[in-house]
């Protein structure tokens, strides 16, 4: 039945199609304001996004002891054995990564040049949810290797040298050797690092760092400070909680935050920025949608003007069998058929609209001088997508037409449909 | 077929008015357009409703035919109360016994004449080809099957009133009901589609009910209804032998 009916109502498009045209250019004009609109927010939010870091950033939550109640508190919570298992409690969290600074002084040694390098101790086996990779070598922490910063090999000098000139050494082919220096009375100490890989150049927190396995480091504190570890009452430096997607990086945050601690990461930052975008593409879409909305009133003239031109043919299909219901369908099939032409006219329109766009984006001068001012980065940093359409947008898109169209049709439809057949017949 | 009595008691007719009434509204006056009218018609009858401008011909029609309702009174078709029924069924009902004929055709002007001849079948859901072809066998059975890709404004007057009539038969109604068929044809065209009507009742045992105020179109009908003012003045049979004239 519904089918012989959308037949009947396709049948009836196709053959008023000039009205077709007219009724779905509305809802074309509306549908893309609202595409493109919202395809620039979502645009602008990757190109921020991409600004802020990698994914990786994203779900990753620096935890530190809150010291809002004051810095001599008894009671303020610590980062001790005792909140990483806490933490690892927290649903959400995909690894709770304790780390260990080491404390006393060194440097590196390559050959004649000399560096320094923040030592950080981490468990081995937690080194996937660091959220890094190695551009050398691999991502591994067997006893007594090391993995470099991506950026500590950049920065070596002579000491010799009257001048500052950063000296570039190739971390993972040159012997490099490690002098710590002990502040309990032994002498220096001077180890050949087994160096398992560099870190990519990015990954924040470790650019300027070094990480060994926790062991080593705290073998390496108490050598150098002479105090014996105790796990009981030891406190990390850093606690650095890994949560299993995007999305609950925010749950995650909150529910550490209400065990007493401090939190902090790009997770947090992102929310803001989420929420920045989500209230903008609401105003931009918002936009887009009163255009949608001057279309709907469109489609309802049209449907209007229709129903009034074809009274005698809604009288006629009532004296031949059709129910008001019958009739009420095969309008209102009608009425989403425009929307939905309309919608996909638009979607059509915004595909190739964005293309125009980024390309022209692309192809524009790079930098502030000529360029594009208003753009608030570097387009060639964002390949140019300052327009980005989903494929949920355009289904969303075509819904929401489509939806227009059924809307703006309902009122003339039911009108049609309940016209008595008697008096349709003898309209004029 | 025997000529049966007029407003036989012995056998059910297939359609039947009881003391019907209808009421107007015009602005804050009411019309009575029909005050009381009794009928009985059996099946195979072929019945002219005749009368004045105004008399009330076609608001009796439409509510035999359970296009309209009466302000008061019964209808039966085929013994069934139609008077009572939700819009629903009573739009099953129109579909499935009567096919309705009018004046001025209401031919579906987008639509070819095959199309138009199946569009009751849309709204029983049949398939396009089933529909299809019933459409041309009824085209062909009122000689119209060439002319099936033709849209309404192709089609002379009569031959829009062919198609018309085709489309009434699509869903072999009992009962065909015609409001001035030929009011919109010159008389040698109207004679053509009174011939079509009068072979219906006479061979396929259609009941037929035919409004005219055109005194010739009448000379094809077993029976006549004088209309007035809303009443039923006359009711009579012509003659027997005449009524078979056009076979
Ligand atoms: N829908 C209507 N609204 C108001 N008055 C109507 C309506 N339909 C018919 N009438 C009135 O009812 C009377 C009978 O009308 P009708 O049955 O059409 O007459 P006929 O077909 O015999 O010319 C007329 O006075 C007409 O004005
Ligand atoms: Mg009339």
């Amino acid at each position: 039945m519904f089918y012989e009916l959308s037949r009947l109502a396709v049948g009836n498009l196709a053959r008023a199609r000039a009205r077709l045209v007219m009724t779905a250019g509305g809802v074309l004009v509306g549908t893309t304001a609202v595409i493109l609109l919202i395809a620039l927010t979502i645009g602008l939010q990757q190109a921020a996004e991409a600004g802020i870091g990698n994914n990786a950033s994203l779900t990753e939550i620096t935890v530190y002891p809150s010291w809002s109640a004051g810095p001599t508190d008894e009671n303020v919570p610590q980062l001790d054995i005792a909140a990483v298992r806490a933490f690892w409690q927290v649903p959400g969290v995909a690894a709770v990564i304790p780390m260990v600074y080491y404390q006393g002084g060194g440097e590196l040694i390559a050959d004649d040049y000399r560096n320094y390098a923040q030592i950080i101790g981490i468990d081995p086996s937690l080194l996937p949810y660091l959220g890094v990779g190695v551009q050398q070598g691999e991502l591994r922490l067997g006893p007594g290797e090391v993995i470099f910063g991506g950026m500590v090999g950049d920065y070596f000098y002579d000491p010799e040298a009257t001048e500052w000139q950063p000296i570039n050494v190739d971390l993972y082919n040159t012997p490099i050797e490690l002098r710590t220096y002990s502040y309990s009375g032994t002498d220096d100490m001077t180890n050949d690092l087994n160096v398992s890989g560099v870190l990519n150049v990015g990954t924040s927190n470790y650019d300027g760092a070094m990480l060994m396995p926790i062991e080593d480091v705290i073998a390496l504190n108490e050598w150098s400070s002479g105090q014996e570890f105790d796990l009981e009452t030891f406190k990390f430096d850093q606690i650095v909680v890994r949560a299993t997607s995007r999305e609950t990086t925010n749950e995650v945050s909150e529910a550490i935050r209400d065990m007493g601690y401090g939190t902090g990461g790009m997770g947090d930052f992102l929310n803001q920025l989420n929420s920045f975008f989500g209230t903008m593409r609401l105003m931009l879409g918002g936009v887009g949608g009163v255009a949608l909305l001057v279309a709907a009133f469109g489609v309802a003239n049209t449907m209007t003007m229709a129903i009034l031109e074809r009274t005698k043919e809604i009288g006629l299909m009532k004296a031949i069998g059709a129910t008001d219901r019958d009739v009420l369908t095969v309008f209102l099939i009608e009425a989403g058929l425009v929307g939905l032409c309309g919608g996909l006219a638009g979607v059509g329109l915004s595909l190739f609209l964005q293309n125009v766009i980024n390309q022209a984006i692309l192809n524009a001068p790079a930098g502030g001088e000529g360029g594009i001012m208003f753009l608030p980065f570097d387009p060639a940093q964002i390949g140019g997508n300052l327009i980005v359409i989903p494929p949920e947008l355009s289904l969303f898109a075509l819904a929401l037409a489509t939806c227009v169209g059924l809307g703006a049709g309902l009122f003339p439809s039911l009108r049609a449909a309940r016209l008595p057949p008697v008096i349709a017949l003898k309209s004029e | 077929m025997a000529l049966q009595k007029v407003n036989s008691a012995e056998i059910t007719p297939m359609v039947s008015g009881r003391n019907l009434q209808k009421m107007f509204q015009l602005g804050d006056q009411w019309v009575q357009a029909l005050r009381g009218v009794d009928v009985d018609i059996p099946e195979g009858q072929f019945v002219c409703i005749m009368g004045p401008s105004g008399s009330g011909k076609s608001t009796l029609l439409y509510m035999l035919g359970g296009l309209d309702r009466p302000t008061a009174g019964e209808i039966l078709i085929g013994g069934q109360r139609i008077d009572s029924m939700d819009g629903e069924d009573l739009a099953r009902f129109r579909r499935d016994r009567i096919g309705f004929v009018f004046q001025a055709f209401h031919l579906v002007p987008t639509m070819t004449a095959l199309e138009n001849v199946g569009l009751p079948g849309v709204f029983s859901a049949m398939p396009r080809d089933l529909r299809d072809r019933r459409a041309m066998r009824l085209l062909n059975m009122l000689g119209m099957l060439d002319r099936m890709d033709h849209r309404p404004s192709q089609l002379s007057g009569g031959q829009q009133q062919r198609v018309a009539i085709a489309r009434a038969l699509f869903n072999n109604p009992p009962i065909i009901m015609a409001d001035e068929p030929t009011g919109a044809l010159d008389s040698k065209t109207g004679q053509i589609v009174m011939q079509m009507l009068r072979w219906l009742a006479t061979k396929r045992g259609k009941t037929v009910l035919v409004v005219t105020h055109d005194p010739g179109v009448a000379s094809y009908a077993d029976r006549m209804l004088n209309l007035k003012d809303g009443h039923i003045i006359e009711d009579t049979l012509p003659n027997p032998e005449k009524r078979n004239h056009v076979l």
